[in-house]
């Protein structure tokens, strides 16, 4: 056996000889750490030394083997319990692992082999579980909203005040804000900063999975509900059991569906499609949307009473823009991210460049921030990157256009250039749709300010 | 290895073929048996037939790991007659030749080269 993780383990066996014979097997692995009980009490007593298994013989001479196993799971659940028995007993195996026990062996000739299995099972169970605790923590300290959203703008320290709100209490949360602003982190950062972090975060996009299966989806599905429903599927909600529902793009819901939320919210169970009976939940909900629901209430496409139960505590997240000195912070921060994650040192932004994206209004926000940076750092030729180095690819070209900061005539030049192209250079039609007057155009081509071709 | 008594390939297997491993525990056995038998006869002289029940069931234990195979019966009944405390007029005759055959198969015991 190779030596791996360390494993504290208590024999809890009244005969000695088979108490050594189990100690010379466990002690093959010579990380691991063994102890040895001939009686219940001793054992007891040294429980709080917290093993990670215990190897329980079933009939000890002060207490019953299932006395013994209940007192151990009310101290630690996670303390693994293998009930060793001199004879074959199906009853009481049963009874044994419906108390908690990890496993059941016979002291006959496979013992050894049984016993040193299942061990190394445990190990991996135990390494497992550590890991999970140690990812669950770094998953904490990713989603520290201080650090996970970079910023000081007096917009985001609003958000960060009312983020810390929503943490400290289990209020339902509607988040509102353009594309990219950081809806999801937002509702992550809230999870795993409240008491349900260590229960599932479960993000749902409503506008992403097609409208027949959404319902099933989200609450799941008995075997032969419909067709191709070959087995049972537990919904979303009963997925995030203890944790936290994110229902992104909640816009997005079709009305007949949002009946259906409505009734899971206020009764706080969900019914299975075919199901007959209900299944209650613990969820915390957190929903989404780049929509104003207050027009889509008012225009007849969401629910008032499915708005209203939603609406909890409304975080509204500030565009881009409207972050004064937050672009270049993030910005900057995304530089260095880029230049951890690739290697490479001592990239900064230039004046010039900083300028550029000041300047630019950002309506993909910080998700169009990271791409245009990213790309930035890649089109460097050293270690600065320059204003040329900045390329928007923004699919708003009115923006664009204004971006370029020409004067009031050029502007004019390219309007009247673009529609004399697109209405193949009739000056009448053209004069009409941009309501000047003909003459104008005519000056225009004669002073060779408009080229026309033909 | 194997004769009327006992058949050690039963430790054998359950040591894992590892010979330094098989010689210790029956060296234990040699150790701890007589210690329980010896407590066995302390409980049938004091009439304390639940203690004889509970001894008898920890030598068993043993007695069927090291592949001893003549007395597993024999500790068997005096485990279920000490635990239910029947039998009790035979229980000094079942342990007089518990006993013997014990002596036996420890003598056995010593002889082998393991």
């Amino acid at each position: 056996m190779t030596s791996t993780k360390p494993l504290k383990i208590f024999v809890v066996e009244d005969d000695e000889w088979y108490c050594n014979f189990l100690e010379y097997n466990l002690k093959l692995n010579e990380s691991n750490q063994v102890k040895k009980f001939l009686n219940a009490k001793d054992f007891l007593n040294c429980l709080h030394e917290n093993p990670d298994v215990v190897t329980l013989d079933y009939s000890l001479p002060d207490m019953d083997g299932d006395q013994v196993l209940k007192r151990i799971k009310e101290y630690n659940k996670d303390i693994q319990v293998l009930a060793i028995s001199g004879q074959e007993d199906i009853s009481t195996a049963i009874g044994l692992l419906k108390l908690g026990a990890y496993d059941y062996i016979v002291k006959d000739e496979d013992t050894r082999d049984r016993l040193l299995n299942i061990v190394n099972n445990i190990r991996k169970n135990v390494e497992l579980r550590e890991e999970v605790t140690t990812l669950r923590e770094e998953i904490g300290k990713k989603y520290d909203f201080s650090k996970a959203i970079v910023g000081n703008s007096a917009a985001i320290k609003r958000t960060f005040a009312l983020i810390e709100k929503a943490c400290k209490s289990k209020i339902t949360v509607s988040i509102t804000g353009e594309t990219g602003t950081g809806k999801e982190l937002v509702a992550k950062a809230i999870h795993y900063n409240s008491d349900r972090k260590g229960k599932p975060f479960v993000p749902v996009n409503v506008s992403a999975i097609p409208k027949d299966l959404i319902e099933s989806e989200m609450f799941g599905h008995e075997k032969g509900a419909f067709t191709g429903a070959t087995a049972r599927r537990l919904g979303k909600f009963e997925e995030a059991k203890g944790g936290t529902i994110f229902l992104d793009e909640i816009g997005e819901m079709d009305i007949n569906l949002q009946a259906k939320l409505l009734r899971v919210l206020q009764e706080r169970e969900v019914t299975r499609i075919g199901g007959n009976g209900t299944v209650s939940i613990d969820v915390r909900i957190i929903c989404a949307t780049h929509k104003n629901l207050a027009d889509e209430v008012k225009a007849g496409t969401f629910r008032e009473d499915l708005y209203y139960r939603l609406l909890g505590l409304p975080i509204q997240l500030p565009p881009l823009r409207d972050r004064e000195n937050d672009i270049i912070l993030i910005a900057n921060h995304f530089v260095k991210e880029y230049c951890k994650d690739n290697g490479i040192k001592n990239l900064s932004l230039s004046a010039d460049a900083k300028n550029k994206m000041r300047k630019y209004h950002w309506p993909g926000n910080v998700r169009e921030l990271k791409a245009v940076t990213e790309l930035s750092c890649v089109m460097a030729e050293d270690d600065v990157v320059h204003e040329s180095d900045v390329i928007f690819n923004s699919s708003n070209s009115l923006q664009d256009i204004l971006l370029k900061e020409m004067t009031l005539k050029e502007y004019t030049r390219k309007i009247i250039q673009t529609y004399l192209e697109k209405y193949d250079n009739n000056v009448l039609e053209v004069a009409k749709k941009l309501d000047v007057g003909k003459s104008t155009i005519y000056r225009m081509i004669q002073n060779n300010e408009i080229e026309v071709e033909g | 290895m194997t004769n009327d008594y006992y058949d050690l390939t039963v430790l054998s297997k359950m040591t894992g073929g590892d010979k330094a491993f098989l010689k210790h525990m029956v060296q234990l056995f040699l150790t701890e048996a007589p210690k329980q038998v010896e407590e066995m006869r302390v409980a049938i002289e004091n009439q304390d037939w639940l203690e004889l029940g509970k001894t008898a069931h920890k030598i068993k234990s043993t007695i069927k790991s090291m592949g001893i195979h003549s007395m597993i019966d024999d500790a068997l009944s005096l485990e279920q007659d000490g635990k239910n405390q029947t039998n009790l007029g035979m229980i000094e005759e079942n342990f007089a030749l518990f006993e013997a055959k014990f002596i036996h198969v420890v003598e056995l015991l010593q002889q082998e080269d393991l």
